[in-house]
């Protein structure tokens, strides 16, 4: 009696095990059957990208999914979810017999699980609501070292930019004092909230309210993005802090309402990583997120991704969708050190490609749902760099998507160098008002018979100690990109094996034993603003 | 005053001028050793987690005069667990545990466990150290968590504390104490090696499990003083829930 009991028991286990409800992607063979009018369905401003990058108004991707497909699967199934234009499929909830039966239909290509945990990369939470004095230092500084003033200086605010930003909601965006400017031009264009299906989008976390502030947010007079004058589509993609588990359909089907609303830039402060993916799947082609963000490049719009907070702990590496080639990741500096700050995610991709590729202050003075705080996290450094692309693509709108990418990136503080903490550095707007200036070499590589010194020049040392470095040595001031080297090894197959940050004290920066160096392997240095190599 | 402040900048520059021959190295990253795959993880070649679990006791004892209370009868165990991954659906694994094991007995009249006599409550409590093999299969996709699955395997427990525990009503006025505990130890009627089969079906960190004892609570040459035969072997089977201690 008792074994048959158990018998029971492990054929209820079982049950159970073949029973568990899960979220799928249901894919489908075609489209057959649908009509589809890009006039009817485009934005203008929407239509208007398509044309200045080249892609077909009337495209396959955009033509709406079979609404019999659709409703034939949602007969199978408890219940059938969002649907992508793009992928042609469908999100389903259903059992693992049930998603059987799916799979015989003739029209399904193929079946797709989903099980996602995203992170939201903002550290901390807001203090308070006063604006202080090193409130408002940090949120001088934050502009100030993107080149934020000159943009302003010239009337450059990304005006006529459109950016969609997905987030976990906009609370307080309705009302707050720092986005008065934007709603009094009702240049909110349209909320959407993709975790409830509503147009109401000013719910939820106050995450997106702080990363629409680092875009285009005041206070006062002051700014504390650079792109006051955008015009913005705001989704809710993430139920917030309060549910990790959130799926990226929501995110799939954001980027294919802001590509419809006609947005040029998508601002996304949100990273997928472990439970789902592991660190070899951060290679820009595996998470389905990522086909979605590659599509929309296409299709010319513009994704910057926070490259995440995991720097410092176990997963340390960026995360999708920020692994995706023509995605701006960004990463984060620390405002007081001026290099990287400790939580921001390191490159490179599983595949060995660099990311992020350009950085911005990972602290920054934010408008939360109550007032003015100090908030940490590559989810605000990502906005801030918005913030000047929208800047850029005002000042120079014949820029596609992708050029504008590269453009960004040129505009770095260390373009040429590079490393996996910083990309190409911070972006510069006097890159874009000025032009590129050709530095004057700071330093030497002086090979020796047994090893290759790094020297700095004269000129660009000063031995003597003013009474101004003094000062600054205990009022304990400030350091700058400038007070450093930046250096890295670069091996035959063209990613780095090492790369560092040296504070520059002595002339003779760095002394080298050449028999620790393969041939062909590189030195890159970097040193205040002009970079040299040299080959093993 | 004015000596002060030139003694004070003199020594500053001394510590600026000593400081200039030391180099700051700020950031240093090898990349290589950051991409050594990693091994460790709930869907990686291995992966340690704690955990915890609660089961009942149930069914009915094997033979008359030692019924067990089910509801209350029942198991606490806290243990660590190795995983194998074989590949992305097999794995192996071994465990440790400590558990923790209370069987209420009935109290009626039909009693001979481990005498006829009645009381308030009386239990036979197992403390525990045990380890665990499994074999595990895991279905449906999943990335580097702990996933769906199936466990099938066995068990042994060295029962390294064996308590029999009554409680008993008195008069306090007679014996100074409303109730009165009596705890017997070194019994030397219970076995206290076990062990038995197990499966679990797991959703990440929520398990079902159930146990099967196949050795017996009793020795079988250990008469019992009353009659003369031996215990009623108490319920073999074990389920629960539990819970993987791993985010």
């Amino acid at each position: 009696m008792k074994f048959r009991f158990f018998i029971f028991l492990i054929s209820f286990f079982f049950f159970l095990a073949g029973f568990s409800q899960q979220k799928y992607w249901v894919v489908f063979t075609d489209k057959n059957g649908t009509e589809f009018n890009p006039y009817e369905y485009f934005d203008e401003k929407a239509i208007e990208r398509r044309i200045k990058h080249n892609f077909p108004l009337n495209h396959y991707s955009d033509w709406p999914v079979n609404d019999t497909y659709v409703s034939q699967v949602g007969q199978l199934v408890e219940a059938a979810s969002k649907t992508t234009r793009w992928f042609n499929a469908v999100a389903v909830y259903a059992f693992e017999n049930q998603i059987a039966e799916v799979e015989k239909l003739p029209f399904v290509k193929d079946v797709q699980e989903i099980v996602t945990k995203s992170v939201l990369t903002a550290v901390g939470k807001e203090i308070d609501t006063t604006l202080t004095a090193s409130k408002r230092d940090l949120m001088k500084r934050q502009l100030e070292r993107l080149g934020g003033p000159d943009f302003a200086k010239n009337n450059i605010n990304g005006k006529g930019v459109r950016i969609a930003i997905f987030d976990a909601g906009f609370p307080a965006v309705d009302v707050h004092p720092a986005f008065d400017h934007i709603r009094k031009d009702g240049r909110i264009l349209k909320t959407y909230d993709f975790v409830a299906n509503k147009e109401n989008a000013y719910r939820g976390s106050s995450h997106g309210t702080m990363v629409l502030s680092c875009i285009a947010g005041k206070a006062g007079d002051e700014n504390v993005g650079m792109a006051t004058e955008a015009e913005f589509l705001l989704a809710r993609t993430e139920m917030g802090l309060r549910e990790p588990f959130s799926e990226e359909e929501n995110w799939m089907a954001a980027v294919e309402w802001a590509d419809k609303n006609g947005a040029d830039l998508v601002n996304s402060s949100l990273a997928y990583t472990y439970n789902r993916y592991f660190r070899w799947d951060m290679n820009g082609k595996t998470a389905f997120v990522t086909k979605a963000a590659k599509l929309a490049a296409r299709k010319g719009i513009l994704i910057m991704n926070a490259a995440g907070n995991d720097g410092d702990n176990d997963w340390k590496i960026i995360a999708t969708p920020s692994d995706v080639d023509s995605v701006l990741t960004v990463g984060g500096i620390s405002p007081s050190k001026d290099y990287h700050i400790s939580f921001s995610s390191f490159g490179p991709t599983a595949d060995k490609r660099m990311k992020p590729n350009v950085c911005a202050f990972g602290k920054a003075l934010v408008a939360g749902k109550t007032g003015y705080s100090e908030a940490f996290g590559t989810s605000f450094a990502t906005p801030l760099v918005t913030g000047f692309v929208a800047c850029v693509l005002q000042a120079k709108p014949e820029l596609t998507a992708m050029q504008l990418w590269e453009e960004i990136q040129k505009s770095g503080d260390l373009y040429p160098y590079f490393d996996y903490a910083h990309g190409h550095g911070v972006p510069s707007a006097s890159y874009f008002l000025e032009g590129k200036k050709d530095a004057e070499p700071t330093f030497d590589f002086n090979k020796e018979k047994f090893s290759l010194k790094v020297v700095v020049k004269d000129e660009f040392f000063d031995e003597e100690i003013s009474f101004d470095d003094l000062k600054d040595a205990i009022m304990d001031a400030m350091p700058s990109k400038d007070d450093y080297l930046f250096y890295h090894i670069e091996n035959a197959r063209g990613y780095l094996d090492y790369y560092y940050v040296v504070k520059v004290e002595q002339k003779e920066v760095l002394d080298l034993p050449l028999e620790n160096y393969e041939k062909g392997k590189k030195i890159r240095v970097h040193y205040m603003g002009y970079t040299d190599e040299f080959e093993f | 005053m004015k000596q002060l402040i030139i003694i004070f900048l003199v020594f500053s520059f001394q510590f600026l001028t000593l400081h200039s021959f030391a180099q700051t190295v700020l950031l240093e990253q090898d990349v290589n050793a950051d991409t050594i795959p990693a091994i460790e993880g709930p869907n990686m070649k291995n992966y340690n987690h704690w955990y915890m679990s609660y089961g009942f006791v149930l069914g009915n004892s094997e033979g008359d005069g030692g019924d067990v209370l089910m509801g209350i009868s029942g198991e606490y165990l806290f243990g660590l667990r190795y995983k194998r991954k074989i590949n992305n659906n097999l794995a192996i694994g071994l465990g440790l545990h400590y558990g923790w094991v209370n069987y209420f007995v009935q109290q009626d009249s039909s009693k001979t466990f481990p005498n006829s006599e009645q009381h308030k409550t009386e239990r036979l409590v197992y403390n525990n150290i045990g380890a665990e093999g499994y074999f595990r299969i895991n279905y449906g996709k999943r990335g580097n968590h702990i996933g769906n699955f199936f466990d099938l395997g066995a068990y042994g427990e060295w029962g390294y504390l064996i308590n029999h525990i009554t409680k008993d009503k008195h008069d306090p006025a007679q014996v100074g104490a409303g109730m009165v505990q009596v705890k017997r130890s070194r019994l030397q009627y219970v076995n206290r090696v076990n062990y038995g089969a197990m499966m679990r079906v797991g959703f990440n960190r929520y398990v079902l499990y159930g146990k099967y004892r196949l050795s017996n609570l009793f020795k079988e040459d250990y008469p019992t003083s009353e009659n003369s035969l031996n215990y009623p072997e108490f319920p073999r089977i074990v389920a629960g829930i539990e819970i993987g201690l791993f985010e």
